[in-house]
């Protein structure tokens, strides 16, 4: 068995392929680096700690059992580990029999606001949260909450348009024009 | 629908809100294989992940972990357990959608950092056997040894033995001056090892791509991570432009690797 230390320390890479040859080790350490990501982005989704919780052992066990299939070439671990907690999550949130109504005046966005940093601290401190919140912060307001419809409630460009009441192909241009300031404002900074 | 259309949707389709007729035209392009397409949405993909990384983060609750590892205890059949001895082992790539022929050659890469230095050892040793037969006999006991080692590993002889592998030594640019590398490969088969050492860690969501540099062109060799003391290793299956090669270069890119480079140079080595 490695110890906890090498795997602790060890690429993301070296990590899933140990966690795909069953070493449970590896798995720990898996766990602890994403399980606060894995819970806060079900909780934001959900908005409910029982489901949220229930949505982390669910996605752990699908990492466990598929660690295999994982493909680097296909993207980020992160990014795998995120696309699976979101759509499980989404599923939760769909299976529930009404659904919470998004509103673009919660607090997480007004969160968000506050938390810009200068653009001094976004070339200087690279690759940690309040950066990356930064970045996503100063986005337009719209081109965030389109991105949030989508991505934390679940919502279809349509149903987006029709809750705010917008043109389908402005939705469309929101979430891309979004994402595409976002890797400018994050690509840069994170090569340094 | 044209092309640019398509491509404006993968942004749409990354963040989970494409659906209806534009679904279903965007997915049934997707399966076709659109390598521009595919790429696309796996930029946006990790940028989803990183707005998931900004949001405000929640304790779990005290019995979470123990629930999860007890899941994972339950769901590990004694018998498909694989006993680890030592870590270097463990950092071999099983991957089940591997050629067979390149399985042993991947188990090979198992043995890690010892075997790296066999590798190191054997293609010296394969020029100095064309350069001087006596000095092959003062090592001997060194060739033993190794062969022994390669012996079980019957794919990496096959390859390294053969007349067409040609080893391309790498040397760290003044960004990693530290750094080394080497590939072997096959300019006729394609199939390539890479091996680096002394490489600085990357920065979270930046992965080091190895490029094969032909009629002055870049082209994609893959991506690969470097451990806690900086050696990554690469297999490569199908080497683009093998038979062209010039030069082999490192540069450091975005996770997941991108069509051309735009990150700096770690390694550079010339034919
Ligand atoms: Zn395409």
């Amino acid at each position: 068995m490695s110890s906890p230390h090498t795997t602790i320390s060890m690429p993301d890479q070296d990590l899933i392929r140990q966690v795909a040859q069953r070493n449970k080790t590896a798995f720990n350490s898996l766990y602890d680096r994403y399980c606060q990501l894995v819970l806060s982005l079900a909780w934001r989704v959900l908005s409910e700690r029982q489901e949220a919780e229930d949505v982390v052992q669910e996605v752990f066990l699908q990492v466990w059992r598929e660690a295999a299939s994982y493909d680097q070439k296909r993207g980020s671990l992160c990014a795998w580990i995120t696309t699976i907690t979101r759509s499980r999550a989404i599923d939760k949130l769909r299976s529930r029999k009404s659904r919470r109504i998004y509103d673009p005046a919660s607090e997480d966005i007004l969160e968000l606001d506050e938390q810009l940093p200068d653009t001094r601290i976004l070339q200087e401190n690279l690759d940690n949260r309040i950066l990356l919140r930064g970045a996503f912060a100063s986005l337009a307001k719209e081109q965030r909450i389109a991105i949030e419809m989508a991505y934390y409630e679940g919502m279809s460009q349509t149903e987006i348009a029709e809750v705010l009441k917008e043109p389908l192909g402005t939705i469309k241009t929101r979430i891309r024009s979004g994402l595409i300031k976002l890797k400018e404002l994050i690509g840069p900074s994170l090569g340094n | 629908m044209i092309h640019e259309k398509l491509q404006e949707l993968c942004p749409v389709y990354a963040a989970g809100a494409l659906d209806g007729e534009e679904l279903r035209e965007l997915e049934k392009h997707l399966k076709s294989g659109c390598p521009i397409c595919q790429q696309q949405i796996r930029e946006c993909s990790e940028l989803m992940a990183v707005i998931a990384q900004t949001l405000p983060s929640l304790e779990p609750s005290a019995g979470l972990k123990s629930r999860v590892m007890a899941q994972i205890e339950k769901d590990s059949p004694g018998s498909s357990l694989v006993e680890f001895k030592t870590t270097t082992q463990i950092s071999g790539r099983k991957r089940p959608s591997k050629a067979l022929t390149w399985l042993p050659w991947a188990c090979a890469l198992a043995a890690g950092a010892a075997l790296g230095v066999s590798l190191w050892n054997l293609s010296n040793l394969k020029r100095e056997l064309a350069g001087a037969q006596s000095q092959l006999n003062q090592q001997q006991d060194q060739i033993q040894q190794i062969q022994n080692q390669l012996e079980k590993e019957k794919g990496v002889t096959a390859f390294l033995i053969s007349p067409e592998v040609r080893v391309t030594m790498l040397a760290g640019t003044p960004k990693s001056p530290r750094a080394a590398g080497k590939i072997l490969w096959n300019p006729r088969e394609r199939k390539a090892l890479f091996y680096a050492s002394n490489l600085p860690s990357p920065p979270s969501g930046k992965t080091y791509q190895l490029w094969v540099i032909a009629q002055n062109k870049p082209f994609d060799a893959g991506t690969f991570s470097v451990d806690a003391s900086g050696n990554g290793f690469l297999e490569i299956d199908s080497l683009s432009e093998a038979d062209k090669a010039q030069k082999f270069a490192v540069t450091l890119e975005p996770a997941g690797g991108v069509p051309q480079p735009t990150g700096e140079m770690h390694l550079l080595g010339s034919l």
